[in-house]
C-alpha cells in the first residue's frame, strides 16, 4: 500500500475515516475466529454511501483488495484481511435514513447495530424479526452479509425474508440504488442474491428492512431435563406435531454449568442434563392454546422441572442464560470454537450425539447450545490457542462435525456462514460444477475479484473456470 | 436458425422418439420441436446438444405463463418439463417436499394435504408447474400470510446452458451454505437455466378455515374495511377486494388453530354486518373459488400493479382517470394489504400503449398476455445503468453462447 494512495483515501474520507496506527489497526486483525488473524494494513471507516463509492473507485484504479466488515462479530473468518488489502468498516454508518410506520419498513445505513433498530420499531408496535446472539453489537449491514439468524428466525426466517431493499457499492464504486421496497423484483433478483454473499459481491451500505407487526402476548416455557436425548425428541415432536412457537432453543450440562457460574446465573438447577426453552407468540388465545399443546408434549419426555413466563421481565430472566451463554462460557475456557451446521430436524438427536461422542474421542470439552427448531446446531469446542496441539484436535473434531452433519442431509451452517473457516468444506457439500456456477455468478459482480478474495467459494473452483474460458470452452463476460 | 425438422432429427440421437413432439404456431411463437426428457441426464444432454448445434432454446412447464414473455427473436426449440414430474422426498416430519418441475401444484397440495399447507396458493392448480411457477416468480393467495414464493424455496438444482447440474441451497429449513442461486433462478424466466428439481419448505395444515365476504357499494368502502385489519390484531391469510358488477366484494381468508379462527370470525363479523360466512368444506371450497378467479377464463390479467400500501389509493385514482381519458375499462382485483393490483383490462387493445404512459406513477408496472407492441415497449421501468448492465452480466456469465431465449418481460437488458 503506497503512502500516496493512504494520503488520497484520508483526503476522500476524512481524517477518521482512516486508520493506519498499529495499535488502532489491532482490532481489526480478525473477527470474532482469532483463530485466523492477519493484520491490516488500513482500515477505512466511509461515513455514508458516496463516501464508500468514492474509496472504491480509488481502490479499483489501484487494484487494492478489499474487506467488508461489519461489528467484526462474525465467526467464520470472512472479516478477516486479506494481505495487501484493505477493510473497510461500516462502523460510522449509523443513521436511521427512513421509519416508515404505515407501510411497515425502516431504512437504515449498514452501521446500525441489530438491537438499536428492535428497539426503535418498539415503541411503534413493530419490530426487527432476524435476532443473532450477537444482536448487542452487530449490524445491519452484516446482518445482511451473512443472511443472520437467530433465536426467532424459527419462526419468522433469517434475514433474507426481512430484506426489502438495499444500496450496493460494487467493486468498482458503481452505486446499485435497489433501495425501493418492491414486492417482486424487476428482471432478476439482485437483493435476493446479494443477500448472504459475505462481503463477495459488494459493500452495502444502506438496507431496507420489513418490519412485522409486534405479538400481542407472549409466553416462555422452560423445561429442564434429566438427558440431552429428552430434551431433542421433546424438539422433534412439537415440530412433528405442526406446532409452531417463535423459538426452540437447547442448552446443554456445561453450558448450565458456565451459565450458573457466570453473571448470567438463571438459576438453571445444576444436576439438570439439558434446558429447552419455548418461546410462543400471538394473540392471547393462540399462546393459550399453543401453551397447553406444548406442555402435553414435555410431559411425555418427563422434565425435572417446567417455568413459565409471560410478564416481559420473568420472560427475560429465562431467556437469560441462553443470551449470556457464550459470554458465560469464557468461565471454563479461554477459548471457545463455535461451530455452526444444520441437520434435518427428524435427525436432532442422533446428530447432537455424535457431536458428543466425536468430541469425546478427541479429548476436548463440548458445550452444546443450538436453535434446535431449525436443526441448527452450534457445538461449543473448548480450547487454548496458546496449545497448537489442541488446536490441531479442534479444527480437525469441527471438520468431522461437518462431514457427519452434511453425510446425514444437512447443511455445512446455518447462520455464520463460510467466511474462510469452512472453504474446505464446501467441496463436501457442493461439486465442482456447483462451485463454478457459484464462480460464475461472483465473477459477473466482481469480475477483478477483489472483494473480499479468497473467502466462500474455494479459489482453485474459480480457477477452473478461468481457464476454461482461456480455452474458449465457456464463459467469457 | 435451425429448421424445425432438422432441429427434430437432431433431437432423435438425444432422446427416446415419444420424447419429441412438434408445437404448432401461434400468436407468439412459430411452429417449433418440442423435447421432453424425463430425467436429469436427459436434460444436461439435450442442453448440450443445442449447445453444440447452436440452437436457441425456450424451457416451458405448461405454457400457461408465454404470454408473460416478450416475443424471443430467435427460437429453435421448446423444452418442456411435461415428462418429468413427480414428488421425490416428502419430509412430513421435517417440513419439506422435494419435487420435479414438471408437477404440478394441485399433485403437490394434495401429496401433503393429510398433514401440510403448500405455497404458494396458485390460481388453475392442475394448470400449473412447480417449474413454471417458480421461473415466472409467481406468488399465491396465501402471499400476505406465508410470504411470496422465492421464500418458500429451501434449494433448487438447475441444469445450465453447458448441460452441467447445478445445485443451491439444500433440503433443511435453514441453511447459508454458498451463495442463494436459487434466489436467482426464481423469477428469471428461463432465461438463465432449466428448474429440475425443487426443495420447498411446508407450513401446519390448518385445523380450521373461514372465508368471510362483505359486499360494498363503493371500492373506498371495500378498502376502509380492509385497511382496518392492519389496526386489529387479526392476521388473515388473504385480503382480496374485487369488483364485481356494480358492486365491490372483500373476502377474509382466515386459517388455523380451533380457537383462533373462531374468535377472528366473531371479531369480524362485529366489524362487517351482514357478511357471509364460510365455514368448514364450503369455506374450502369458497377459498380454492377466490384463488382461481385470479384467471376467470384461465387467462391471466394483462396488468399488475404494485405500489407502497400507503400510495394505493392515490395509484388507484390515477389509473381510474388514466382508463376514463382513453375510453377503456376495467376490473380489478385488489390485494390492499399487499398493494398489489390485476386489472383486467376492456376495450381496444391500441390504446393500452397510451394507458401505459399515462401510468407512469409511483406503481411498479407488470404488462403480461398484452399486445406484443407494449411488451416490446415496457421496458426498464426507471431502474439504472448499473442495474441494467449487472443484469445483463450476470446472464453472459450464465448463459454465455445465448442459449436460453432472451423473453424477459422485464429484463431491461437486451
Amino acid at each position: 500500500m503506497t503512502k500516496a494512495l493512504a494520503r488520497e483515501l484520508r483526503r476522500l474520507l476524512g481524517p477518521q475515516g482512516v486508520i493506519d496506527e498499529p495499535t488502532r489497526l489491532l482490532p481489526y486483525e480478525s473477527d470474532a475466529l482469532a483463530l485466523l488473524a492477519v493484520p491490516p494494513e488500513l482500515v477505512l471507516l466511509p461515513r455514508d454511501t458516496s463516501q464508500t463509492a468514492a474509496a472504491l473507485r480509488l481502490l479499483a484504479r489501484h487494484g487494492v483488495p478489499v474487506v467488508p466488515r461489519g461489528a467484526g462479530t462474525g465467526l467464520a473468518g470472512g472479516a478477516t484481511p486479506v494481505a495487501g488489502g484493505v477493510v473497510v468498516s461500516t462502523a460510522r454508518m449509523r443513521d436511521v435514513l427512513e421509519l416508515n410506520v404505515e407501510d411497515r419498513f425502516a431504512r437504515v445505513q449498514a452501521g446500525v447495530v441489530n438491537v438499536d433498530l428492535t428497539g426503535l420499531c418498539q415503541h411503534h408496535g413493530l419490530l426487527y424479526a432476524p435476532d443473532p446472539s450477537s444482536q448487542m453489537a452487530c449490524t445491519i449491514g452484516g446482518n445482511v452479509a451473512n443472511n443472520s439468524g437467530g433465536p426467532h428466525c424459527f419462526k419468522y426466517g433469517a434475514t433474507t425474508r426481512h430484506v426489502l431493499g438495499l444500496v450496493i457499492v460494487t467493486h468498482d464504486g458503481e452505486v446499485l440504488d435497489l433501495s425501493e421496497p418492491v414486492l417482486d423484483p424487476l428482471g432478476y433478483d439482485l437483493v435476493g442474491t446479494f443477500v448472504g454473499s459475505e462481503g463477495t459481491l459488494g459493500i452495502a451500505t444502506e438496507v431496507t428492512v420489513r418490519l412485522s407487526p409486534a405479538p400481542a402476548a407472549i409466553e416462555v416455557l422452560l423445561a429442564l431435563f434429566r438427558s440431552l436425548d429428552d430434551a431433542c425428541d421433546s424438539v422433534t415432536d412439537i415440530i412433528a406435531a405442526r406446532l409452531e412457537p417463535s423459538a426452540l432453543e437447547i442448552l446443554d450440562r456445561l453450558t448450565i454449568e458456565a451459565v450458573e457460574r457466570s453473571v448470567f446465573a438463571a438459576g438453571y438447577p445444576l444436576d439438570s442434563e439439558a434446558v429447552l426453552l419455548v418461546e410462543l407468540e400471538g394473540t392471547e388465545i393462540d399462546v393459550a392454546a399453543q401453551a397447553r399443546d406444548v406442555l402435553a408434549i414435555l410431559e411425555r419426555h418427563r422434565p425435572i422441572e417446567v417455568r413459565r413466563a409471560r410478564d416481559p421481565v420473568k420472560r427475560k430472566q429465562l431467556w437469560a442464560g441462553r443470551k449470556g451463554a457464550f459470554g458465560a462460557m469464557g468461565r471454563i475456557a479461554p477459548d471457545l470454537y463455535v461451530a455452526d451446521a444444520v441437520v434435518p430436524r427428524t435427525k436432532l438427536r442422533e446428530l447432537v450425539a455424535r457431536t458428543v461422542e466425536i468430541c469425546r474421542e478427541a479429548n476436548l470439552r463440548l458445550a452444546t447450545v443450538f436453535h434446535a427448531g431449525d436443526g441448527n446446531l452450534h457445538p461449543n469446542i473448548c480450547y487454548d490457542r496458546r496449545n497448537p496441539e489442541e488446536v490441531k484436535r479442534v479444527l480437525e473434531a469441527g471438520h468431522r462435525i461437518l462431514a457427519e452433519c452434511v453425510a446425514a442431509g444437512g447443511a455445512l451452517t446455518g447462520e455464520h456462514g463460510v467466511g474462510l473457516e469452512k472453504l474446505a468444506e464446501m467441496e463436501l457439500y457442493f461439486s465442482a460444477d456447483d462451485l463454478a456456477a457459484a464462480c460464475r455468478l461472483r465473477d459477473a459482480w466482481d469480475p477483478d475479484r477483489r472483494m473480499n478474495p479468497g473467502k466462500v467459494v474455494p479459489s482453485h473452483a474459480c480457477l477452473e473456470v478461468r481457464s476454461a474460458r482461456r480455452a474458449g470452452t465457456g464463459a467469457a463476460p | 436458425m435451425s429448421s424445425p425438422d432438422r432441429t427434430a432429427t437432431l433431437l432423435e440421437s438425444a432422446l427416446p422418439r415419444a420424447a419429441i413432439t412438434r408445437r404448432p404456431a401461434d400468436d407468439l411463437l412459430g411452429e417449433i420441436p418440442v423435447a421432453a426428457p424425463d430425467s436429469a441426464e436427459q436434460w444436461s444432454e439435450v442442453l448440450r446438444l443445442a449447445g453444440r448445434e447452436r440452437l436457441c432454446v425456450l424451457p416451458l412447464g405448461l405454457g400457461s405463463k408465454l404470454g408473460w414473455l416478450r416475443t424471443p427473436e430467435r427460437l429453435d426449440l421448446a423444452l418442456s418439463s411435461a415428462r418429468f414430474h413427480g414428488v421425490s422426498a416428502f419430509e412430513a416430519a421435517d417440513g419439506t417436499i422435494t419435487a420435479r418441475a414438471g408437477t404440478t401444484l394441485a399433485a403437490l397440495s394434495e401429496a401433503v394435504s393429510a398433514t401440510h399447507h403448500l405455497s404458494p396458493e396458485i390460481a388453475l392448480p392442475r394448470a400449473s408447474t412447480l417449474g413454471g411457477v417458480l421461473a415466472a416468480g409467481t406468488s399465491g393467495l396465501d402471499r400476505l400470510r406465508h410470504g411470496p414464493v422465492r421464500h418458500q424455496v429451501l434449494g433448487i438444482t438447475v441444469a445450465l446452458a453447458d448441460g452441467s447440474l447445478v445445485k443451491s441451497g439444500g433440503r433443511v429449513v435453514k441453511n447459508v451454505t454458498g451463495y442463494d442461486l436459487h434466489r436467482l433462478w426464481c423469477g428469471s424466466s428461463g432465461t438463465l437455466c432449466v428448474l429440475l428439481e425443487t426443495t420447498l419448505r411446508l407450513y401446519p395444515r390448518p385445523a380450521r378455515e373461514a372465508v368471510l365476504e362483505a359486499r360494498f357499494a363503493d371500492r373506498a368502502g371495500a378498502l376502509e374495511r380492509a385497511r382496518a385489519l392492519v389496526r386489529s390484531a387479526v392476521q388473515p391469510v388473504a385480503v382480496v377486494v374485487e369488483e364485481q358488477g356494480s358492486e365491490w366484494c372483500l373476502s377474509v381468508v382466515l386459517s388455523g388453530r380451533d380457537e383462533i379462527v373462531a374468535h377472528d370470525v366473531d371479531e369480524m363479523r362485529r366489524g362487517l354486518p351482514g357478511s357471509v360466512l364460510h365455514e368448514g368444506a364450503d369455506a374450502q371450497r369458497a377459498r380454492a373459488e377466490l384463488r382461481d378467479r385470479e384467471r376467470p377464463d384461465g387467462t391471466w390479467s394483462p396488468l399488475a400493479l404494485a405500489c407502497r400500501p400507503s400510495r394505493l389509493a392515490r395509484e388507484l385514482e390515477r389509473l381510474d382517470t388514466a382508463l376514463a381519458g382513453r375510453g377503456l375499462r376495467a376490473t380489478q382485483r385488489i390485494q390492499p394489504l399487499l398493494a398489489h393490483v390485476d386489472v383486467r383490462i376492456e376495450g381496444p387493445r391500441e390504446r393500452w400503449l397510451e394507458l401505459d404512459r399515462e401510468l407512469d406513477g409511483d406503481a411498479q408496472r407488470r404488462w403480461r398476455s398484452a399486445p406484443a407492441e407494449l411488451m416490446r415497449a415496457s421496458g426498464p421501468d426507471g431502474r439504472s445503468a448499473p442495474e441494467l448492465a449487472l443484469q445483463q452480466r450476470l446472464k453472459t456469465a450464465l448463459d454465455p453462447q445465448g442459449l436460453f431465449a432472451d423473453g424477459r418481460p422485464h429484463g431491461g437488458a437486451r
